[in-house]
């Protein structure tokens, strides 16, 4: 429960960030590309989590952006001479606009109906970056991106993921402690209220859709920046399930919850994978264990174990944020 | 009659077969508490999201100081002035009271697009005022809003209605769920915040001893139609009211 503490006193942030820092120093070169992977798919476990955990609203198309900014990277190192920093700049910029315009026609449906057009879309975008071979590659992806010498290491590699890693997460740490962010917390509790407040929910809700694809699209970046390439897997529906699962298991309830989700899925994964083949299989049954007993996900896990102590009449029995209330 | 802050011209509304609002006209009075009475089913409710834009009318039109506000979005008639609050609470219910009061403030001021502030910074005073006047300002203020007693969370709703600075307030039965202590304190309470803030109230109200002694002007629905208004007295003598209405309930 380290990270719980996060924000919590300088002492206990500075210990943290000195950790991640002194963490690769000797490590194996395996283990530092696991964190660095830990780090990108936290990020765009986060990127969700603004959406899912904070707005309440339930997307199954989100690894479109993170597929948008990986290729944007991607296609603007390999097609044109732009240096790789102004690449990673435009990812999250690109991944924005699609989220404009995709968020346009899906922040009009609500819940159920969210969900499934995000997977179109999420689907269509998949599919486009499939099929259009000359442009990206098709099924053999985008290969052949030369990062500049100075992010030649893993270690390089590592802390300038670190790095942006740590700007977005106090990006988004001032949002969602903004008035903005107050507002996307009311529009979770319950939307109507919002615009009987007098505050026109459609546009907040397409502006919430934008800023979360938009950190998709950094972490997005940061995986073609990461393994040399793009490739149409990043922008599939699976990724997309993948960020809900981080949400899930990190709980939606807790900021930092996305990066404990994706650490213990990619750890998981690891050590399964090399005794089992059917990973499938235990993420399956984490997935059963953790929506059983873990409902506020391991960092709502020290709060309350749901089966073992239920709460009294009138407490109010889930208080996961993401579980709509109707009154 | 006083001047009209609200002015409701042959509103109609359907729902399938059901003609839940019938052509109804009504003007209320700026100022003071004006209440509309009527069995279950009357279209009380109705004529309630009709006026604050939540169903579009079928036909008719609504004037709020003048000016017409028919067929304008929630947004737009909340902004112009007009607050409500519902007859099945709705709150924020895991948002604190606070929180909740924060974010109308921050609402009406249109702060809400502000993405690097913290929200905290704001309106601390007025928020406490608020909670304050509904009586929540003690440790209530701090713990979830949909763990509070049903009591609490209607004196909420009704904070957050208040914060929004309304010139005409809706509430949609404000006290159900309440004891009959609770009633009438809350709606004191409710009038004194009136006086205060000078804002017109209309709600609808089930217990008529309450609705007699506080209301200036009482309209009376009966499937869907306006059958009486006038103020009290008017009301209490008028037969047809006493046959459909409180002939049945007392």
């Amino acid at each position: 429960m380290l990270l719980g503490k996060y924000g919590k006193g300088t002492l206990g942030r500075s210990l943290i960030v000195l950790l991640f820092l002194l963490l690769p120093i000797g490590m194996p070169k395996f283990f530092i590309f696991l964190l660095t992977e830990i780090f990108i798919l936290g990020l765009f476990g986060l990127a969700v989590n603004l959406l899912v955990g904070y707005s309440g609203m339930v997307t199954f198309g989100h690894g479109a952006f993170y597929g948008l900014g990986a290729y944007t990277v991607g296609l603007l190192m390999t097609k044109t001479g732009i240096p790789f920093a102004a690449a990673m700049f435009v990812a999250p910029l690109t991944a924005a606009a699609f989220g404009l315009i995709i968020g346009f026609f899906c922040v009009r449906l609500t819940q159920f109906y969210f969900a499934m057009l995000t997977l179109a879309f999420g689907m269509l975008v998949w599919a486009i970056i499939y099929k259009w071979e000359s442009f990206t590659g098709g099924d053999n992806g985008l290969v052949g991106v030369v990062l500049p010498s100075i992010l030649s290491s893993p270690q390089a590699i590592y802390y300038f993921t670190l790095g942006v890693f740590a700007v977005c997460l106090a990006i988004q740490w001032k949002i969602i402690n903004s008035p903005f962010g107050y507002t996307m917390r009311a529009i979770r509790e319950n939307p109507e209220r919002v615009r009987f407040l007098g505050i026109p929910l459609t546009r907040y809700k397409l502006a919430i859709f934008v800023v979360s694809a938009g950190f998709a699209g950094i972490s997005g970046g940061l995986y073609t920046a990461f393994t040399k390439g793009a490739f149409p897997d990043y922008a599939s529906w699976a990724k997309s399930g993948e960020g809900l699962i981080m949400v899930l298991i990190g709980g939606m309830s807790s900021f930092i919850g996305p990066l404990i989700g994706s650490a213990v899925l990619l750890f998981l994964q690891q050590i399964v994978t090399t005794f089992f083949k059917y990973w499938s299989i235990v993420l399956g049954f984490l997935l059963l264990l953790v929506v059983l007993f873990l409902p506020e996900g391991v960092m709502g896990a020290g709060v309350r174990i749901r089966f073992l102590s239920r709460p009294k009449e009138g407490e109010n029995s889930n208080p996961g944020p993401a579980r709509k209330e109707k009154r | 009659m006083a001047e009209a802050i609200l002015e409701i011209q042959e509103l109609k509304k359907t729902f399938g077969g059901l003609l839940a609002v019938d052509s109804v006209s009504m003007k209320i009075a700026q100022g003071g508490c004006s209440c509309i009475i009527g069995p279950n089913g009357a279209g009380k409710t109705t004529l309630f999201n009709l006026i604050s834009g939540y169903h579009p009318a079928d036909s008719g039109k609504v004037f709020f100081q003048g000016k017409d506000i028919t067929g304008k979005s929630i947004e737009e008639i909340c902004r112009s002035g007009i607050a409500r609050s519902f007859q099945l609470i709705s709150i924020f219910p895991r948002l604190s009271a606070y929180d909740g009061v924060l974010i109308s403030l921050l609402a009406r001021e249109e702060k809400t697009w502000n993405p690097f502030s913290p929200a905290k910074k704001f309106f601390r005073d007025e928020a406490m005022a608020v909670l304050e006047s509904v009586g929540l300002a003690d440790q209530k203020k701090d713990i979830f809003s949909g763990d509070l007693s049903l009591g609490d969370q209607k004196r909420l709703e009704l904070g957050m209605a208040v914060a929004q600075n309304p010139k005409l307030l809706l509430l949609d039965e404000p006290t159900a769920g309440m004891s009959p202590v609770e009633r009438v304190s809350t709606m004191e309470l409710l009038q004194g915040l009136a006086a205060q803030k000078g804002f017109t109230v209309l709600f609808t109200e089930h217990d008529m001893s309450l609705v007699f002694s506080i209301s200036d002007w009482i309209g009376v629905l009966h499937l869907g139609r306006l059958i009486a208004e006038g103020p009290p007295l008017a009301i209490k003598g008028n037969e047809t009211v006493r046959k459909v209405y409180l002939g049945e309930t007392e």
